[in-house]
């Protein structure tokens, strides 16, 4: 992952503002590695990360000149959850939409390997992922990947600072635990 | 990835007791070792490229998409300028009169019709009528009642005309 100092960001951001392919080219470079990571931990998923990360810097064409300062990676993980919550929705749909196909065609093991999250685990992390409630698990990665403060996931996500740190750690107390027996076990 | 800048002893402790505090302090810290030790794959290389080669994409399709807006727009401000120049030259020839030409328009007299916008008028205009018929009858003997003569006809008619005009 390249990392880039504030000035450097100031710059990048100005030149995407001015529709310069090289700017956007660089913002990639140094964002694209935390943001895939930030999907594929709430999705578990390759192909969905990778669909959902050109669907967010393909958006970033057109939304970067509602930017308007403050901390970008703020904004920046806004649009990334949007588009996660976006696809989340879209999923339960097509979900419902196979569960009824499911009953009629009476192919459910087959379905269910369509169907993506349930299936598809590559890690020991993103298996015990599911076991974390789903918004616990999005302020989890909100704060690892985008190194928001509580203060800020709390603003971003329009809650009390109490409850995402309350969310937080349960989640990762949780994690740990599974992790950590997970471990024994091995 | 240990970029946050927050004090988060100080944090838990507001809404913690001192000893749960440290306890939670220790999960998240533990927990976000945990996720630090087993990486998420990276984005493949391809994927990138064709990341970048969809941007350049869309940023060609929206600058040749304002070129279209701008020329249209340009286009547009065109044509209403060269319809209100034309409006303006039509209007001001239309305005200028020839010197010593009627004040009051012909047209609008010749086609008014005064008995259908007043009916007092449509009055008058009939007792008019009925004078102008008695003194037609009585010059030429036609009137055998001569309850009336010609002079005060005529000037019971000047009375007549005289009230019209006062309106």
């Amino acid at each position: 992952m390249e990392k880039a100092d504030s000035r450097d960001l100031e710059a990048v951001i100005a030149g995407c503002k001015r529709r310069d392919s090289e700017s956007f080219s660089r913002l990639i470079d140094v964002y694209s590695t935390r943001l895939y990571g930030f999907f594929y931990r709430l999705s578990g998923d390759k192909t969905v990360s990778d669909d959902l990360l050109s669907e967010l810097f393909v958006k970033l064409v057109e939304k970067i000149r509602h930017y308007h300062g403050g901390r970008f990676e703020a904004w920046l993980f806004t649009v990334a959850s949007n588009i996660w919550h976006d696809w989340l929705r879209a999923k339960q749909r097509d979900d419902k939409v196979l569960e009824a196909r499911k009953e009629e065609l009476e192919l459910g093991a087959k379905l269910k390997r369509l169907s993506g999250l349930e299936t598809e685990v590559i890690d020991r992390l993103g298996w015990e992922l599911k076991n974390i409630d789903e918004q616990s698990r999005e302020l989890i990665m909100l704060r690892y990947y985008s190194q928001m403060s509580f203060k800020e996931i709390a603003q971003m996500q329009g809650m009390p600072i109490g409850t995402v740190l309350s969310k937080v750690h349960r989640g990762l107390a949780r994690l740990r635990q599974l992790m950590e027996q997970y471990s024994h076990e091995w | 990835m240990n970029g946050k800048k927050e004090n988060l002893k100080e944090l838990l402790n507001k809404f913690y007791a001192e000893a749960e505090a440290a306890k939670a302090e220790e999960d998240i810290l533990r927990g976000e070792q945990i996720i630090s030790d087993n990486p998420s794959p990276q984005p493949d290389e391809k994927l990138i490229s064709e990341i970048k080669s969809r941007i350049s994409v869309e940023l060609a399709k929206q600058d040749r998409r304002g070129v279209r807006t701008y020329l249209r727009t340009a286009l547009a401000a065109a044509a209403v300028i060269l319809i209100v120049s034309g409006l303006i030259v039509m209007y001001n020839h239309k305005t200028v009169k020839p010197a010593g030409s009627p004040i009051i328009s012909q047209v609008g007299i010749e086609n008014s019709d005064f008995t259908a916008d007043d009916a007092e008028l449509a009055v008058l205009a009939a007792d008019i009528e009925a004078l102008e018929d008695e003194i037609l009858a009585l010059r030429l003997g036609e009137n055998g009642t001569e309850w009336m003569n010609a002079d005060e006809i005529e000037i019971e008619l000047l009375e007549i005309n005289e009230d019209f005009w006062k309106g």
